[in-house]
């Protein structure tokens, strides 16, 4: 099931309200609808891998007791932690990565290994890494362990960011799980984000994405330099919308129930540099490998040549995470190297903002191109197309495509202005500090639900099956 | 707004649509509202077969999920009206897009009239014949309305007629092409004893005009060029051809993709006498006088999808008068009563966006009009656009069977050979659309034909 859906809109969120607020003075029943509500929520779209969430919890659970019980015992507690890690691993590997690696050491050995076809579980990446904290930060002792099994349940499973993030850190809401209240401002709070999340998912990164898939998928080498950066514009725009919305739904949700997760963006096309854009960029996860890989590896406190293999493990494993394809680590060690020359050779150059902040641009959209292409013939027909090697681009030949239409542009244009912080900043310093202007901010929220489930009606209309007669 | 208030009014919405959307659904489903009569329902997404585990109460889950779609989307209050709206916005959007696009593309080629030629006047004085003015030149533009290249919809000024445009790879394409190649191949390999026809119905992305109306949209013209160069020559082809945007106009709906009344009838003649050089005794096709069906204004499909509103696109509904045609036997659909209901007015209340095409020819699986009359027997291979026409044919045969992919074959499997022996096949017409029958598109591939 999808935030995006009317029947989670209008079916499955009102009933885990009312039911929520059915139990609102109970908070152990408040977890356990919770934990049911997500299940169904999960089941809904991937019904046998439910089974598998059900393991990962009953695991780590046991994982995470027996980390405590050990905690005086460091060897004990050492190989709990071990199994855990590789009980977690172990899981994601075979069920995410396991086609991927038989079929690379087939393509560079000439092997014949069979190839496990394995459906990916969706969500898996999110909820191991989320799941992996807990276990490591009761090892360290950061947090206390759970003992309640529906409540670690709840922790892994809540449907707000159980299948697109943000990786929310058992130690950023492990007291909510036990004591937390909603207060009517976490409400407002909670809708609004919601709403403006939604409507950065519909309203925008939709409609961006049919620009990116068209163009994409067409002949670049017709569509020239105007169509490739069109393409690639519009792509940038569509992942951070596309993200950052489902991270806004998620946080907003959360509000409601009374979790805070911590941001998991900030306006990563401010950047000035690459290093500055993951710092802003799905923040979670670039924390999550500072805190669980880099740093214990050393971070940069240590030789330049083990400085140097701690960054390429961090981000050979970046690529990795966000899928098993070679463009995926390709587009991983692609920021490898541009990280270490900007702490290195480059770092004396980065006077000049505004040439800082279009070469980091240029480096983000490039590196898009990388994480988005399917080979790479298409990344270097992709790049090649940007960067004048067929030409301007034939407008006839766009215009046959189908991407020249409004709403797609209206789309664009929304998302370039709404990926900057000065514009929102200015509407709110002017139209917020007054009654009628907060009033008419809320209301202008309520467009953007209004547009957004129109869009998502139209959207949901689909009566091609007559085309099948 | 302060929080509560907000908090207040967001939850009415979220509440009123959650509560009413079930209460829509079930007046719907007692007949008092019609908002789960749409072809937007949703179904099961996968079927579990029973032998595996708990199939049952996995293969009710999976309705429930439709169901619970179906109630949160197609009953959530004032759906049709959100989509229409939504839909005519689009297309004012999308009309202002086109014009500003054509003006810098082509330039204003609205209406190019060519002048009357005054230099007959001698001529026609000296023979004494009147000859009419020529009729000014009309050039034809397809102005692109909705799709996103898979497929796209036009609309063909100014004829006011629509089309939907298919995209995809010249690899795919050659690639759907020379499997539907063997297929028929293979069909005619496993009983070359049958004399085979094939009738394509042709769209415009398959004609010679394509290219110039429809700038920069994929023509198939050299697709289906290969398709008759390949077929094998002991196959009879014929197909409905469209020399002219006024054919285009004549012969199919503007709203649907069906051939209309027009381009059955003409295909009807062009099948039997494709069959008559072959097998005289069949006879030459019958004459029909065509009947407009009157209070009937309908959007077919290709309108339905993208919400086209405005009249000029919409189509009447014309049937041929069968009242001469001989009686049938082995099938429940009868052609006769239909013609009576049609025009007694029983269908007229279906709505603009009806099926008037699918309702009126339905899917017919055998006619038998005599016996031992031709000593003929005829296998229809068809889709949608063989229901308008296999009355018709089938009245030049004794008995006739008909599979419509894939609705009455489904995903069952069809052994060629046990129909061919039950029903004494002699003739085997294979009559379908041309995105079918060259490229296998909307599942009609033949794979469900066992021909071994």
């Amino acid at each position: 099931m999808l935030f995006s859906e009317l029947a989670f809109l209008f079916g499955f969120l009102p009933l885990f309200f009312l039911c929520t607020f059915a139990a609102k003075k109970n908070l152990t029943a408040q977890n356990i609808i919770l934990l049911i509500f997500s299940m169904v929520f999960y089941a809904w779209g991937e019904p046998v891998y439910i089974f598998l969430l059900l393991i990962s919890i009953g695991g780590n659970f046991v994982a995470g007791i027996a980390i405590d019980k050990f905690k005086d015992k460091i060897t004990a507690k050492k190989i709990s932690l071990a199994l855990g890690t590789i009980f977690n691993l172990g899981l994601i590997c075979v069920f995410k990565y396991s086609g991927f690696f038989c079929q690379s050491i087939n393509d560079i050995f000439g092997s014949n290994i069979p190839v496990p076809e394995i459906s990916l579980p969706i969500g898996i990446s999110f909820y191991t890494f989320q799941i992996l904290s807990y276990i490591i930060d009761v090892y360290r002792g950061e947090v206390p362990v759970q003992k309640n099994i529906l409540f670690l349940g709840a922790y892994l499973v809540a449907f707000p960011q159980l299948i697109a993030g943000p990786i929310a850190r058992y130690q950023t809401i492990a007291e909510e799980l036990t004591d937390r209240t909603v207060t009517i401002e976490d409400l407002g709070y909670g809708f609004r984000r919601f709403i403006i999340g939604l409507g950065k998912k519909v309203l925008i990164a939709n409609n961006a994405a049919v620009i990116a898939d068209s163009l994409l998928a067409g002949d670049m080498k017709s569509f020239g330099a105007l169509g490739a950066w069109l393409a690639m514009i519009a792509y940038t725009l569509q992942i951070y919308y596309d993200f950052s919305g489902y991270s806004d739904m998620a946080i907003g949700l959360g509000r409601t129930m009374g979790f805070h997760y911590l941001e998991n963006f900030n306006y990563p096309y401010m950047a000035n540099s690459a290093t500055d854009f993951w710092r802003r960029w799905h923040i979670s996860l670039s924390t999550f490998f500072r805190d669980y890989v880099y740093i214990p590896m050393g971070g940069n406190r240590v030789s330049k040549p083990r400085w140097i293999l701690n960054m390429f493990t961090v981000w050979f494993l970046t690529g990795l995470w966000h899928g098993a394809g070679a463009n995926f680590i390709l587009w991983g060690l692609y920021f490898f190297v541009i990280l270490i020359a900007e702490k290195t050779f480059l770092s004396g150059l980065q006077k000049i903002k505004v040439l800082n902040h279009i070469t980091a641009l240029l480096i983000i959209v490039v590196g898009w191109c990388i994480f988005r292409c399917e080979s790479l013939s298409q990344i270097g027909t992709v790049l090649g197309g940007m960067f004048g090697v067929y030409g301007g681009g034939d407008l006839e030949a766009i215009y046959a495509s189908g991407v020249l239409k409004i709403p797609y542009f209206i789309a664009l244009i929304a998302g370039i202005i709404g990926s900057v912080p000065m514009p929102l900043a200015k509407l709110k310093s002017l139209v917020c500090t007054t009654n009628t202007g907060k009033v008419v901010a809320d209301v202008a929220v309520m467009v953007v639900l209004f547009v957004s489930v129109a869009m998502l009606a139209r959207g949901s209309y689909n009566p091609f099956i007559y085309f099948r007669f | 707004m302060k929080d509560k208030h907000f908090v207040i009014i967001i939850s009415a919405i979220f509440l009123a649509f959650f509560i009413s959307s079930p209460i829509i659904a079930g007046l719907s489903k007692a007949g008092i509202l019609h908002s789960l009569d749409t072809k937007n329902l949703f179904v099961p997404e996968r079927e579990f077969e029973d032998t595996v585990p708990g199939a049952a109460v996995l293969n009710a889950i999976e309705r429930g999920k439709a169901d619970i779609r179906n109630i949160y989307t197609n009953c959530i209050p004032f759906y049709n009206q959100i989509v229409s709206a939504v839909q005519s916005t689009e297309l004012v959007m999308l009309n202002l897009v086109t014009n500003t696009m054509d003006s810098i593309l082509y330039g204003q080629e609205d209406e190019i009239p060519v002048s009357a030629d005054t230099s007959t006047s001698d001529d026609s004085a000296n023979s004494g014949v009147e000859t009419e003015p020529p009729k000014p030149e009309i050039k034809y533009r397809a102005n692109l309305i909705a799709g996103n290249g898979r497929p796209n919809f036009y609309t063909i000024e100014p004829a006011k007629v629509m089309e939907r445009v298919e995209g995809a790879s010249e690899k795919e394409l050659q690639r759907r092409l020379e499997i539907q190649l063997n297929y028929i191949q293979k069909i005619k390999d496993s009983a070359p004893e049958l004399n085979y026809y094939v009738y394509m119905g042709t769209r415009m992305q398959d004609t010679e005009i394509f290219s110039e109306i429809f700038k920069g949209a994929l023509s198939t013209k050299c697709y289906f060029d290969y398709f008759v160069d390949h077929l094998d020559p002991e196959i009879s082809f014929d197909y409905l051809r469209f020399d002219t945007v006024e054919d285009r106009v004549e012969k199919k709906f503007r709203s649907d993709h069906h051939w209309n009344i027009h381009g059955v009838y003409e295909g009807y003649q062009q099948i039997i006498n494709m069959m008559y050089e072959r097998t005289p005794e069949i006879g030459k096709p019958y004459e029909y006088d065509i009947i407009e069906v009157p209070g009937i204004k309908w959007c077919g499909s290709i309108g339905g999808t993208v919400g086209m509103t405005d009249e000029d696109y919409f189509d009447n509904f014309e049937i041929l008068d069968y009242s001469n045609m001989p009686d049938y036997s082995g099938n429940a659909y009868d052609v006769k009563k239909m013609q009576e209901k049609f025009l007694n007015g029983e269908y007229n209340n279906a709505g603009t966006y009806a099926d008037y095409y699918g309702m009126f020819h339905q899917p017919q699986s055998k006619f038998t009009f005599r016996t031992n009359a031709t000593g003929r027997n005829l296998l229809i291979l068809g889709d949608s656009y063989s229901w308008a026409a296999s009355v018709l044919i089938a009245s030049h045969f004794d008995t006739t069977i008909c599979y419509n992919q894939p609705w009455t074959t489904g995903n069952n499997k069809i052994d060629y050979h046990e129909i061919i022996d039950k029903y004494d096949i002699t003739d085997v017409l294979i009559l379908q659309y041309s995105s079918r029958l060259m490229f296998g598109y909307d599942d009609c591939d033949f794979d469900n034909l066992i021909l071994d």
